[in-house]
């Protein structure tokens, strides 16, 4: 990774009835933002327009969900993540991200939207636990792909101990 | 359209306005000769019309992304925004808002479709968030949810109903399945089951006992009665046909019970009578048995008479034989006699022939002998060679001498004979008269003995015939052992048969109180 990102230790929390919204092109890019957005990661319009969504990613966020978080949307699919972002002053949120792909009158993929709600305390206190776990799994290993599928299979081992799949796991929360 | 318009008009007043300024600053140039005064108005109007044409350029601009902003998301392309890069101003403000409603729509649209699909999918705990969404889509989000519920939990009856229909089933077909193979214990348990099935699998139980409770008792009152307890009976209460069931084995029990005594009492008197018939037939069979053995001494005694009779009538024969060949011999001896008498005539006149050839050979030898007394002389006169002719001369004397000898004692023996032949003839006169006596009396003899030998005969015949009679009173006594042996075996197995039903009767506990008024 490149330098250590600056952590404020600042929480930024929603209100109840705001939903931080975004759009991105196939890559990731971001082509809209709203003000809920914009407010509270401290970006200006014009800042995020064209970055790449993970100018927000949050150390604490293990890969692997992004990994997953990928593979559903590039196959057409909708997926719920707890999300911690870091704002542009080192400050955090949390979310409960719903992440969808858009199509066109054909049915592909033009790019991929996110509409994120306030995560509730319980929530986000049941993830962190679970992310420390994918995060030290991600740690332990030599190189980033090994850690990788690490993770990634501890995640699908956790879930299948519960007896449940990733999105009544998520929604359950 | 119509702001547009206006906005034009606004944009055509601004130059008409700008015209007229710089019309007057011209005429004010022309008529009073000023330069600079005029320079500076028309300057201000244009930087004002320049200021009035850049706002009316960029606000109409916003106007126009807007107005086609809201076209598509009227059109339902959500993916719509506007795209405003400007600090915060009245415009940003107007832009974040519509873009706000639109976001809106959009999470609310993405939501509907996704958790719709989701619960068509049978997904139900994919549900609409409810987090953001306010008033109407705030209500439009709490009744989709509603009907999501809805749906799971029609599915989940559903699916109750139909894991209740077929466990409902499959319990009963196993009841069904072990009824039919004669087990009827077998009974559903009832947990597990809802409402009517509940009430069904109750139901289905309760007529499993309706079965096996009568059938239960009919057997217990018929094991009773293998043993041969007859005590025992159905006594609940059953209907229908079960109640014929129970009808039936009471009726059983009450007729057996009927049997069962009747049995008793005949089969003492069967048995009193055996005893009777077995003791007769014991004194029966001593007697026979000394009737038989007499028979046997009777028979044993007959047979000696019969073997002495038979000897007699035997040694009679013999002797009849014996007197006939006597009788026979004697016949022949008088032939003999006649034919020796002739033999010694034939032998007498023989001898007479041998006296005269004797003599003749006497005779002669005496001749000889000269002839060789001659012989011998010549003999002696020739000398030597004469010595062998003397020796068989010599010889020849000698011969005619031994013959000489052997007439004389053929004459001799031929007289005796004569003499003896002689006394011959009278022994066999005496011998033929001794003979013709014997016949005389073997005849006599003859006939005795044929008389005996025919006595003897008859005698035999009416021994065998006794003899039979006493075989045949022998095998007709020995069958009537038989019999009697058959009749006290089967008068003896009568008794054992009377004892044996008596044992098994004994068998059968009765009711003594119905037992004795069925016999009564
Ligand atoms: C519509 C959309 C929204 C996204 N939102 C976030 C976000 O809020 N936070 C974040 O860290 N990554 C977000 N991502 C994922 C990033 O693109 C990126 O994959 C992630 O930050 C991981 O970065 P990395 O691959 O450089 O590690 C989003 C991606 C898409 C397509």
């Amino acid at each position: 990774m490149a330098k250590e990102l600056y952590l404020s230790g600042k929480e930024r929390v929603m209100t109840d009835d705001e939903i931080i919204v975004s759009k991105t092109d196939l890559k990731g890019h971001i082509t809209y933002g709203n003000d809920v957005f914009c407010n509270i990661a401290d970006y200006s319009t014009k800042e995020i327009i064209g970055a790449p969504h993970s100018i927000l990613r949050h150390p604490e966020m293990p890969r692997c969900i992004f990994k997953l978080f990928w593979e559903r949307i590039e196959s057409g699919r909708e997926i719920f993540a707890y999300v911690v972002n870091r704002g542009k002053q080192g400050d955090h949120y949390w979310v409960l991200a719903h992440v969808t792909p858009s199509f066109d009158a054909n049915g592909k993929i033009t790019g991929y939207h996110s509409n994120r709600r306030k995560a509730t305390n319980a929530a986000v206190k049941a993830i962190k636990v679970l992310y420390a776990t994918l995060l030290a799994e991600e740690a332990k290993a030599s190189d980033r792909k090994t850690g990788l599928r690490n993770s990634y299979q501890r995640l699908q081992e956790i879930l299948k101990e519960k007896g449940v799949d990733y999105d009544e796991f998520v929604l359950a929360l | 359209m119509t702001s547009l318009s206006s906005l034009s008009r606004l944009k055509l007043t601004l130059v008409l306005l700008w015209l007229l300024f710089a019309l007057f600053a011209l005429y004010t140039a022309v008529a009073h000769g000023l330069i600079y005064a005029p320079i500076g108005f028309v300057a201000l109007a244009t930087a004002v019309l320049v200021v009035a044409l850049r706002a009316h350029a960029r606000l109409s601009g916003f106007l126009h992304e807007t107005t086609e902003v809201c076209a598509r998301i009227r059109s339902g392309d959500f993916e719509a925004r506007v795209i405003n890069l400007d600090e915060e101003d009245a415009l940003r403000q107007l832009s974040d808002n519509v873009n706000g409603a639109i976001d809106i729509c959009d999470a609310f649209v993405r939501e509907s479709l996704l958790a719709m699909q989701a619960a068509s999918e049978g997904r139900y705990y994919r549900k609409i968030r409810q987090e953001g969404m306010l008033g109407m889509f705030s209500h439009s989000v709490e009744g989709i949810n509603r009907a999501i519920d809805f749906l799971k939990e029609k599915d989940e009856a559903d699916a109750r109903n139909k894991r209740m229909v077929a466990l409902t089933i499959e319990r009963i077909r196993r009841l069904v399945e072990s009824a039919s193979h004669g087990n009827l214990d077998e009974r559903i348990e009832s947990d597990g089951f809802e409402g009517e099935y509940q009430e069904l699998v109750t139901n289905m139980n309760g007529l499993m006992e309706t079965i096996s409770d009568p059938l239960k008792e009919s057997i217990r009152v018929l094991e009773k009665l293998s043993e041969g307890d007859l005590t025992d009976e159905v006594r609940e209460r059953y209907e229908g046909v079960f109640d014929d069931i129970k009808q039936a084995v009471n009726n059983t029990i009450a007729r057996l019970e009927r049997i069962v005594a009747e049995i008793q009492l005949a089969s003492t008197s069967v048995k009193d009578s055996a005893d009777g018939i077995s003791s007769a037939s014991l004194d029966l069979s001593r007697r026979t048995e000394n009737q038989s053995s007499s028979l046997a001494q009777t028979a044993s005694a007959m047979e000696q008479i019969t073997a002495t009779v038979e000897q007699n009538t035997s040694s009679a024969r013999m002797v009849n034989e014996v007197s006939l060949k006597a009788k026979e011999v004697a016949l022949q001896g008088r032939q003999v006699m006649k034919e020796a008498v002739e033999s010694m005539s034939l032998i007498s006149a023989s001898s007479e022939k041998i006296a005269h050839i004797s003599h003749l050979i006497d005779e002669i030898a005496s001749q000889t002998n000269l002839l060789a007394i001659n012989a011998a002389v010549e003999a002696s006169r020739a000398g030597e060679a004469g010595r062998g002719f003397a020796v068989v001369a010599e010889e020849v004397r000698s011969l005619a001498r031994r013959s000489s000898d052997a007439s004389k004692e053929i004459r001799a023996l031929n007289q005796e004979s004569m003499a003896q032949v002689k006394a011959g003839n009278e022994h066999v006169e005496n011998a033929g008269d001794l003979l013709d006596k014997i016949v005389g009396s073997v005849a006599a003899l003859t006939e005795r003995i044929t008389e005996i030998t025919s006595a003897s005969e008859e005698q035999t015949i009416g021994i065998n015939e006794i003899n039979a009679a006493i075989a045949n009173m022998d095998q007709v006594t020995q069958e009537n052992v038989t019999m009697v042996k058959q009749n006290s075996d089967a008068a003896g197995s009568l008794t054992e048969l009377a004892d044996d039903l008596n044992q098994l009767i004994t068998f059968f506990q009765l009711d003594a109180a119905r037992a004795s008024a069925a016999t009564a």
